[in-house]
């Protein structure tokens, strides 16, 4: 019966998991720790706990935080960070306060460009304080939050708290449509401060809302900490919402003591991944010459590129400085995070140990795809073509990889629809969506071949599987622009010089 | 078999296809903590959907229900007293 059990669960989770960690030949070289594992040291835990050990490693924390920011915000930080560390039993409501005092000292944290665009361009707007009526919209949105996660609160069933983020989509699309089609100026010029903080917000809000429909939801005080948490994010929050925050909140002295050596030794990774860069970048485009990417790019599309071998070297390089870029980041956001007093798992797990496509879409950024997965992915799973797994399996792929991920970038660049009209900008696109597409089309065969290459030993200890990967998302990545510059048969130039193919 | 037993052997099951061989307990996060995938998640929504009848999208779906055995089992005996 345990069989008949197993069993009946095994091909449906073969083909739809992609996660397989620590089996390969990387991935046994990567068990070899530079930094030693000390939370699994007794003595250490026990000191981390007390008083004396939170300044340690309050003050070792602070040292490397210094490598990444300047002086006044690590600052910022760290007396963030201490009081989170002292003040275990009001954690949320530091990292609310928190949160509110890193956006007052940094409030330009998204593309702040369009507004001021719009107001360059407009004679009627030029008296205009742009910067005095991004804060009143940003106490607007904040209000607007506050009163739709209270609604949400006491009448879950209405549409747009059941479907928060239709309903946010819905009204973006508004905005952008009044923005683009208004003929009066300062109705135009109100539509894109408001276009901008909503896009900037839109995603923190939709979990925000989500979160209001589980069994135990944080207030609306809670949630707002969340929005663009202290310890950083991009437009997509890190690490998800606060349902999330909830679930991996430390509950004892010991948890916390765990948690904040882990958060050291993820930050001193990062510095070292930092220094890593730099000294890669250094010699890479210094010392053997090799030109940055867009330099390749341009040279391609005015009809005299480098000579293919060095194309090759050229994506490779910027293949691997986005790796340790987003490394660099993330690993310093989720340090912060863990730091706080969440156990936050990384956002970049060894990518390069991945042997499927949708394993290394898994572990490159993991918040941006659990983003995908929570709002795309599994309302189309569980609502359309139940009765084909495979099938269903295929579209909330598609859903996620392909329309998420193109509806998250539009979002996030609506500067081009200010700066080329809605048509050209939507036009402009048609790289991105065609990258979208195929990296859709790579994780769904990859999702579904999984099963199959589960049940034999990977051939050569799986090297071949993962030379495979790399180099799908290496020559994926030429087509990973959106920006609107170029047509896609300019992309498709390049990857065919790469292959000799063409000038 | 038990209920209980049937879903730490399915749990069992998913973990060692993902080579993790390591114990766990009833109440052990498993998505949260990392062990399992997000959509690895689906995989045991499937298997709730087909030998339980679990209807994700009339109940909605949430990894948290899904987070523990203890989790996956009161999500059983809620739908089944539902």
């Amino acid at each position: 019966m345990r069989q008949l059990a197993a069993s009946a669960v095994t091909p449906e989770l073969g083909a739809i998991s992609g996660g397989e960690r620590k089996t390969s030949w990387i991935g046994t070289l990567g068990d070899f720790r530079l930094i030693p594992a000390l939370e699994r040291n007794e003595e250490n835990v026990a000191f981390a706990a007390t008083i004396t050990g939170k300044l340690v490693l309050l003050l070792l924390f602070g040292g490397g935080l210094i490598i990444q920011n300047s002086w006044r915000n690590a600052a910022i930080l760290l007396a963030i960070l201490a009081a989170a560390a002292f003040l275990p039993n009001h954690r949320r409501r530091v990292l609310t306060i928190g949160s509110l005092l890193w956006l007052a000292a940094n409030p330009y944290w998204f593309d702040w460009a369009v507004p001021q665009f719009i107001a360059g361009s407009s004679p009627s707007t030029a008296g205009w304080d742009f910067r005095a009526l991004y804060g009143v919209s940003l106490v607007a949105l904040l209000g607007l939050a506050t009163a739709w996660i209270s609604l949400a609160r006491r009448h879950p069933a209405l549409f747009f708290c059941r479907r928060p983020l239709v309903t946010l989509l819905l009204l973006y699309s508004a905005l952008v449509m009044l923005a683009s089609f208004t003929d009066l100026d300062r109705v135009r010029a109100a539509a894109w401060i408001a276009i901008v903080v909503l896009g900037a917000y839109l995603w923190f809000l939709a979990y925000a809302i989500s979160d209001q429909s589980s069994r135990d939801p944080d207030s609306p005080v809670s949630e707002i900490g969340t929005f663009h948490a202290f310890w950083g994010s991009t437009a997509t929050p890190l690490p998800k919402g606060a349902a999330y925050l909830r679930r991996i909140e430390s509950k004892t002295s010991r948890d916390l003591a765990i948690t904040q050596l882990k958060a050291l030794k993820l930050l001193l990774w990062a510095d070292i991944l930092g220094f890593c860069n730099l000294g890669f970048g250094k010699i890479a485009h210094g010392t053997l010459g090799i030109p940055i990417f867009e330099d390749a790019f341009d040279r391609c599309a005015a009809h005299a590129p480098y000579p293919g071998y060095l194309c090759w070297l050229v994506l490779l390089a910027a293949f691997a400085e986005k790796i340790f870029a987003i490394s660099v980041w993330g690993h310093t956001a989720i340090a912060c995070c863990r730091m706080a007093g969440f156990r936050a798992l990384r956002n970049t797990y060894r990518p390069l140990s991945s042997r499927t496509i949708a394993d290394f879409w898994n572990r490159y950024y993991f918040y941006f795809k659990e983003l995908l997965v929570d709002f795309f992915f599994y309302p189309t799973f569980f609502r359309y073509f139940r009765r084909w797994n495979r099938l269903r399996l295929a579209v909330a792929t598609f859903a996620a990889a392909a329309v998420g991920n193109m509806l998250f970038h539009f979002i996030r660049d609506i500067r081009y629809v200010a700066e080329l009209g809605l048509r050209r900008a939507v036009l402009g696109f048609h790289v991105y969506v065609f990258y979208c597409c195929v990296l859709a089309a790579g994780i769904v065969v990859s999702q579904l071949r999984s099963s199959v290459r589960r049940a034999r030993p990977p051939f050569l200890g799986g090297l071949p599987a993962q030379f495979g990967v790399l180099l799908f998302f290496c020559l994926l990545q030429v087509f990973d622009d959106d920006g609107r510059t170029h047509a896609i048969t300019t992309h498709f130039a390049f990857l065919l010089h790469l292959f000799g193919v063409g000038g | 078999m038990e209920l209980r037993e049937m879903t730490r052997t399915m749990v069992a099951d998913l973990l060692s296809n993902k080579g993790d061989r390591s114990p766990f307990e009833d109440a052990d996060s498993l998505i949260v903590s990392g062990r399992l995938q997000s959509l690895d998640a689906v995989s045991i929504a499937l298997f709730l959907e087909r030998e339980y009848g679990i209807d994700f999208s009339r109940v909605g779906f949430d990894q948290t229900q899904i987070d523990s055995v203890d989790a996956i089992v009161g999500l059983i005996e809620r739908e089944r007293h539902a």
